[in-house]
């Protein structure tokens, strides 16, 4: 037995096997790679879509008890999705504002993050819905004058004035879920003013919806609300309203 | 009516980068709607907000000894382009730090912004909108920063444990009280009478510099991946005395807690209690009959 292994040793030693491997140096780096990928991703037609891996070693599915492997670029796509988020409609339009008359419109926004920790979602305007400088719509205060950037509370009332927003987890149909959103309004009479970049000093974003979890295609329906008293000044009140999506870290 | 639905991958890069050095990072933007968008990139710096995760961009000054460009040859940082419906585009960010960076970490986002349209007549708003993924660096001269961590308020819930009806859940939060992050790569041993019961292992998250991370657990589901949660134990448990311990390993470096915890038959002894005081009330009552 010893006199085997010595004899394989020798051998080796003398007719060494070449090691294939690939290494790349630039001022900066310094890379060894095991193997050379050639191409590998997604690809489709008008009849097909193919993912592939080419010059990877043991690309493929391998299967065992209590273990599945799949090995190549190809298999990123069974598990990955990309981070991204959709607002239905960019266009908030309260019509002709009448006066003790609320006047409200939605839109729905969707995301989807792979993060583990999950993602978050913040809101807030440019300044508050205004003809010009001096010419604004207050942002609400609701029903009970408690309602604060981060803390909503009930707006049923039509004797109270102010722009405000709810927004409330959806699922695919429209149905109210709250999820992502329950920990900022419980149901949709519950409003909250918007934070104010124009505010001195300039209120922060706040938070409008946001999970622990990775998620696929989780929607919120946003209600935008405004209501003025009799001696609002007549006009066109706009402003811009911006939302950020990123992930949580 | 115009809509927005923009991906944008990765959602997160980390990266351990020397001073002096540059690094090049691919992201791929796709323009998932059914109208052309007009959108610019920036870079913002953010800090973290609470102990899950959120950040903030209130008052955060950008590392300025990181510059940022990109290293597309028909587009800079900050300048418009329009991408049309259903594509995708590359853009390639380029981060370079001074040799001169002091051992340190950055923590920003690289957004890409739709811009706003013309707003037309009548009262409305329009919305802007940012989608944004992470970079969090560490500029430093050697790969393997040196790791501390603080493992504070490690305690279980509720108070009153149960055999049966209640499930044993763990909190804790990780200090971080260095410059660099790193990860809450570890495990709770739960033992009884020195036999390991249970081994759960925790989520990797991020702890960054001088910030705490309240703990996850991993556990697996019927899907390949696992899924991340509070961390939990199931009953039913044995009566006595269990101890927990929280362990954290990185970079050979490792922090342990260890924490006590009983667990009684509340309910079970409860129950036999009334089923006697009934019975011994039934032979009272029978008993007090003439």
């Amino acid at each position: 037995m010893i006199k085997n292994n010595l004899l394989l040793f020798l051998f080796l030693l003398i007719f060494p096997s070449p090691c294939f491997a690939q290494t790349f140096d630039s001022d900066s780096y310094h890379i060894d790679r095991g193997n050379f990928n050639m191409t590998g991703g997604k690809k489709d037609s008008a009849n097909y879509q193919l993912t592939d891996t080419v010059g990877q070693n043991a690309p493929g599915q391998f299967d065992t008890d209590g273990y599945v492997i799949k090995s190549g670029f190809q298999y990123i796509y069974d598990s990955l999705f990309r981070f991204s988020f959709a607002i239905s409609s960019l266009n908030i339009n309260f019509g002709s504002l009448v006066p003790n008359v609320s006047s409200m419109d939605t839109n729905t926004i969707t995301i989807s993050s792979p993060g583990i920790s999950g993602y978050q979602v913040l809101i807030q305007e440019n300044h508050p819905l205004a003809v010009n400088s001096s010419t604004q719509i207050s942002n609400t205060k609701c029903d009970d004058s408690n309602c604060t950037l981060n803390l909503a509370s009930p707006w049923v009332n039509d004797d109270t004035y102010g722009f405000g927003y709810n927004v409330i987890g959806v699922n695919q149909s429209g149905a109210v879920t709250n999820v992502g959103t329950s920990n900022y309004f419980t149901n949709p009479t519950y409003f909250r003013p918007f934070a104010d970049k124009s505010a001195v000093p300039s209120e922060i974003s706040a938070v409008i919806m946001s999970e622990d979890q990775p998620v696929n295609k989780h929607s919120a329906r946003i209600t935008y609300k405004v209501n003025i008293p009799i001696d609002q000044a007549a006009g066109n009140y706009q402003n811009a309203i911006t939302f950020i999506a990123v992930p949580k870290y | 009516m115009a809509n927005f639905n923009v991906s944008i991958q990765p959602a997160q890069i980390e990266y351990v980068l020397q001073p002096g050095r540059t690094i090049i990072q691919a992201y791929q933007i796709k323009n998932e709607s059914g109208n052309p968008l007009i959108l610019t990139t920036s870079i913002e710096a953010w800090q973290p907000k609470n102990t899950d995760g959120s950040v903030s961009y209130d008052n955060v000054l950008l590392n300025p000894n990181l510059q940022f460009s990109l290293n597309n040859s028909d587009l800079k940082l900050g300048e418009s382009f329009t991408l049309q419906p259903n594509s995708e585009r590359q853009l390639v960010l380029k981060i370079k730090s001074n040799p001169s960076s002091a051992p340190s970490d950055t923590y920003a986002t690289f957004f890409v912004t739709q811009n706003p349209g013309q707003i037309p007549g009548e009262s409305q708003s329009q919305a802007v909108v940012k989608i944004g993924s992470h970079l969090l660096l560490t500029t430093s001269t050697t790969a393997k920063p040196e790791l501390k961590a603080e493992i504070i308020n490690f305690k279980t819930f509720p108070k009153i444990k149960d055999i049966f009806l209640n499930q044993i859940n763990f909190s804790a939060e990780i200090k971080n009280p260095t410059n660099f992050f790193f990860k809450t790569n570890g495990f709770i041993s739960i033992t009884k009478n020195n036999l390991e019961i249970k081994k759960i292992d925790l989520t990797s998250l991020n702890v960054l510099s001088h910030s705490n991370r309240q703990i996850q657990c991993s556990y697996q589901t019927d899907t390949p991946s696992a899924k991340s949660s509070n961390c939990y134990l199931s009953p039913p448990f044995w009566p006595g005395q269990y101890t927990a311990t929280l362990t954290l390993s990185n970079n050979d470096a490792n922090f342990s807690q260890s924490i006590s915890f009983f667990v009684f038959p509340y309910a079970f002894i409860i129950t036999i209690l009334i089923v006697i005081s009934i019975i011994f009330s039934v032979f009272y009552i029978r008993k007090k009959r003439p």
